[in-house]
């Protein structure tokens, strides 16, 4: 079920007061209530793709309970690496079979050899690559012994499927959400509404600009041959801003969503088009998945205890495989290699950790260092979503050298004019966005007056509604 | 369990919501009546306000009013822009055939299941023809339906068919026709397009020498299921009266043809979808050739010239499938060719 669809308008507000009408029963009934109602959200999709979800929860609450009642250290790591491989199997199969099968046939076929082999065409269940991670996380943990093993399998079952992050996130960490399961919800307006306010924020990104822009970027990658450098630069800085409205949207939507229910979820993305490096930049985009890749792959890796050189390298090695965990194509993987490169000038000038939270503290407009410095980090993210965007490296490599080293103004050009609506509309948002850049959210205004804030909450629903795309497309994430 | 009363901060909290959402609706209903008046929405791009009421009274209005009047026909019309402007009553008058053209712009199977098979029972075609142009099936219905929400009175139906649509862009479109009130619509002036002169019971006659072409672009044609499967509703309405149902495609240019780069395989899966649905489908395509100078308006509808070509075709193809036989006509090639 999309957020963005009929469906889910009438499912959330039932779901909504079921839930709290079950609050004064029991907390065990509430987590049931909460899985079914989870596994309908998934199920809208594919419901044979429920087995999976099941699959992996049952695996992984299982392995828990073994590494609670174990302790030699053998018979723990035989029951780690069962959690990875059934987890990490699910994921390689559905996602990855084809592509390593195609990239060998491939390799082998430059070598001269003419290899026929199988290729499955394998149906990717959304949310794999989330839902996988999340229960990875736990039994990690609960191998590291950071959290105890929980023995509430209703609980533990809910917290693998709950519906607003099961598809696209945030990748929740068990010591942070699974107690929320284990503990009595009280319902809290003030937090509900809230919530509402950044969902409102997340449709109005999504549906007003991600959705409008796409049909142009659409038309540009497409036509990425035909096209001048002018209109190929348009193509690819609209989709910078696609993808951010698309994601972050998503995101808010699903946390907002989580509020409702009394669950607080991590925040996923802190205005990272505002960052001055691109070190800030992966500390504000995506951040749940950074952070699991920081805490569960850079770290065992070595992270930067042993010595310049390997630091280097488990740097370029946790973004290339953070660039194959969103998809099945070697643009993803050059995408997370490009941003694992743009590191290394500033680890060798030490200014990787340069930037604290703050944005331009207590000034309406940042300096013009500060803008510089967010211009060409802004600038080296848009090379690189080139590739992400791209069908294959050829088109990456086309699409840019027409668009760098091309005459800018030959070819064929789409009118300036058919751009206004959707930059007015970006403009728009990171005007507001630049406001409250020290806010949760930028619908989130403690301290102003209600009939401000409700005229400002109408506005922007008043503009999803005359602007907005209601196609219920599907959120860019939910292929990953 | 569920009959314990809900927590009275969420009744609150529901409440407040309500709120908003009964705000919301109240500056829409306002934001779409003035676009309705000002036709302020047509300017801006990406906008679901609706289209300007009062300057849009087009073919499909003096259609359906004129249907009201009209029974038991011999022959009934359907489909897009393609019929209006192809299929001539006077043709048929000739043959002492009683016909009504209810095509309308971009109607499709969705618009015609809504809007058209509530008059079945009154207009008991003997024959139904309905052009399935291939364009028309792929899409949603929306612009079918902001004609037909428009330009026909605000009724039951026409919500459905809007709500059907799923794009917010029909629904509001109505509701500004609602808000017009009866009486607006009634007085509204008829507005063509240049070159159009209205010729009765639905069809639209294009002068020969009227000419808007543009570049051809070459892409290629998902039919939708969903459309499909509202045809399949139409044609079983139809049949329940005892009509007999022909689908068809009007001729197009071959340069459409060229540019429509899977046209075959539309064509092969029209065909047997048709033979599965035991109704006959004629791709006029694939019999005559017109030129697109002398025979089209622009890139895909007929002018007069090359309906006057098209017609006799058309009647001696339906002769063949013995359609004419139920109202009592001859199947003589003189009167065709």
């Amino acid at each position: 079920m999309l957020f963005n669809s009929w469906a889910f308008a009438a499912f959330l507000p039932a779901v909504f007061l079921i839930y709290w009408k079950l609050a004064a029963t029991s907390l065990r009934f509430q987590n049931l209530f909460l899985i079914a109602a989870s596994y309908l959200f998934y199920g809208w999709w594919d419901y044979r793709f429920l087995s999976l979800i099941i699959i992996s929860s049952a695996v992984d609450y299982s392995v828990g309970l073994g590494l609670a009642a174990t302790e030699g250290a053998r018979k723990r790591k035989a029951l780690l690496l069962a959690s990875l491989l059934a987890n990490l199997g699910l994921l390689g199969f559905f996602k990855y079979f084809d592509f390593f099968i195609e990239s060998f046939a491939a390799l082998l076929a430059t070598l001269g050899f003419q290899p026929n082999l199988p290729s499955l065409r394998v149906v990717l269940p959304v949310g794999i690559s989330f839902y996988t991670f999340q229960t990875l996380s736990y039994t990690i943990d609960v191998y590291r012994r950071r959290i105890p093993a929980t023995r509430d399998a209703v609980a533990f079952f809910a917290f693998v499927s709950f519906f607003p992050q099961l598809v696209a996130g945030p990748i929740e960490r068990a010591a942070s959400l699974l107690p929320q399961f284990q503990r009595r919800r009280a319902f809290d307006a003030d937090v509900a509404a809230d919530g509402l306010r950044q969902m409102l924020w997340g449709f109005f990104k999504k549906m007003v600009i991600a959705d409008n822009v796409a049909r142009h970027v659409d038309v540009i990658f497409a036509g990425s041959g035909d096209y001048g450098g002018q209109t190929l630069f348009f193509g690819v800085f609209l989709f910078a801003f696609q993808i951010y409205c698309d994601f972050s949207g998503y995101s808010d939507i699903a946390i907002g969503t989580a509020r409702l229910f009394g669950f607080s979820l991590m925040r996923n993305f802190a205005y990272p088009y505002f960052s001055r490096n691109i070190a800030e930049f992966w500390r504000r985009w995506h951040i749940s998945l950074s952070t699991w890749f920081r805490d569960y792959l850079y770290i065992p890796l070595g992270g930067s205890r042993l010595g310049a050189f390997r630091h280097h390298v488990n740097v370029i090695i946790t973004f290339t495989i953070s660039g194959l965990w969103h998809g099945a194509n070697w643009t993803f993987v050059i995408w997370g290699l490009l941003n694992g490169l743009y590191f290394i000038p500033l680890m060798w000038t030490g200014r990787r950790k340069k930037h604290g939270a703050e944005i331009a503290p207590g000034r309406v407009l940042p300096r013009l260092t500060e803008l510089a410095a967010m211009a060409v980090t802004f600038a080296a993210t848009l090379l690189a979503w080139v590739f992400f965007r791209a069908d294959s490296l050829s088109h990456a490599v086309s699409y840019l050298g027409r668009m760098l080293l091309g005459n800018p103004f030959a070819g064929e050009q789409i009118a300036r004019g058919v751009f206004v609506p959707g930059l007015t509309f970006i403009t728009a948002m990171v005007a507001v966005e630049w406001l409250q850049r020290h806010r949760q959210h930028a619908l989130e205004m403690p301290g102003v007056r209600r009939w401000i804030r409700w005229s400002i909450y109408l506005a922007v629903a008043l503009s999803i509604v005359t602007f907005g795309s209601f196609s219920q497309t599907n959120f860019i994430y939910f292929q990953f | 369990m569920l009959g314990r009363p809900i927590d009275v901060d969420v009744r609150r909290f529901v409440l407040r919501a309500s709120l908003f959402l009964a705000f919301l609706s109240v500056a829409n209903l306002g934001l779409i009546a003035a676009a309705g008046r000002t036709g302020i929405g047509r300017s801006l791009r990406f906008t679901n306000l609706p289209r300007r009421t009062s300057s849009w009274g087009g073919q499909s209005m003096v259609a359906f009013r004129e249907a009201k009047s009209v029974s038991d026909v011999d022959i009934l019309f359907l489909g897009s822009s393609h019929t209006y402007r192809a299929f001539d009553p006077r043709f048929f008058d000739e043959l002492g055939w009683s016909s009504m053209n209810l095509g309308s712009t971009a109607q499709s199977p969705l618009n015609t299941y809504y809007m058209v098979t509530p008059l079945l029972d009154r207009l008991a075609p003997k024959v139904a023809v309905i052009d399935v142009y291939w364009l028309v099936l792929e899409t949603t219905g929306v612009e079918g339906a902001l004609d037909l929400a428009q330009n026909l009175p605000a009724s039951w139906a026409a919500l459905r068919m809007t709500l059907a649509t799923r794009d917010p862009r029909a629904l509001n479109q109505l509701v500004a026709r609602f808000l017009e009130g009866q009486e607006a619509l009634e007085r509204r002036p008829v507005t063509l397009r240049p070159g159009d002169t209205y010729v009765g019971r639905g069809y639209v006659e294009k002068a020969a020498d009227y000419k808007e072409f543009q570049e051809y672009r070459p892409r290629g044609v998902t039919i939708s299921d969903r459309q499909l499967s509202y045809l399949r509703r139409v044609i079983e309405e139809l049949r329940e009266r005892g009509s007999q149902v022909v689908l068809v495609v009007a001729p197009v240019p071959q340069e459409e043809l060229q540019a429509t780069s899977n046209y075959e395989e539309i064509d092969a899966r029209m065909e047997s979808w048709a033979l599965e649905m035991g109704v006959a489908y004629i791709d006029f395509n694939k019999i005559l050739r017109l030129d697109l100078q002398d025979h089209f308006f622009d890139n895909h509808h007929l002018n007069q010239e090359g309906v006057s070509r098209f017609l006799p075709v058309f009647y001696e193809e339906i002769c063949r499938l013995g359609s004419w036989d139920r109202l009592g006509g001859s199947c003589s090639t003189e009167r065709g060719l």
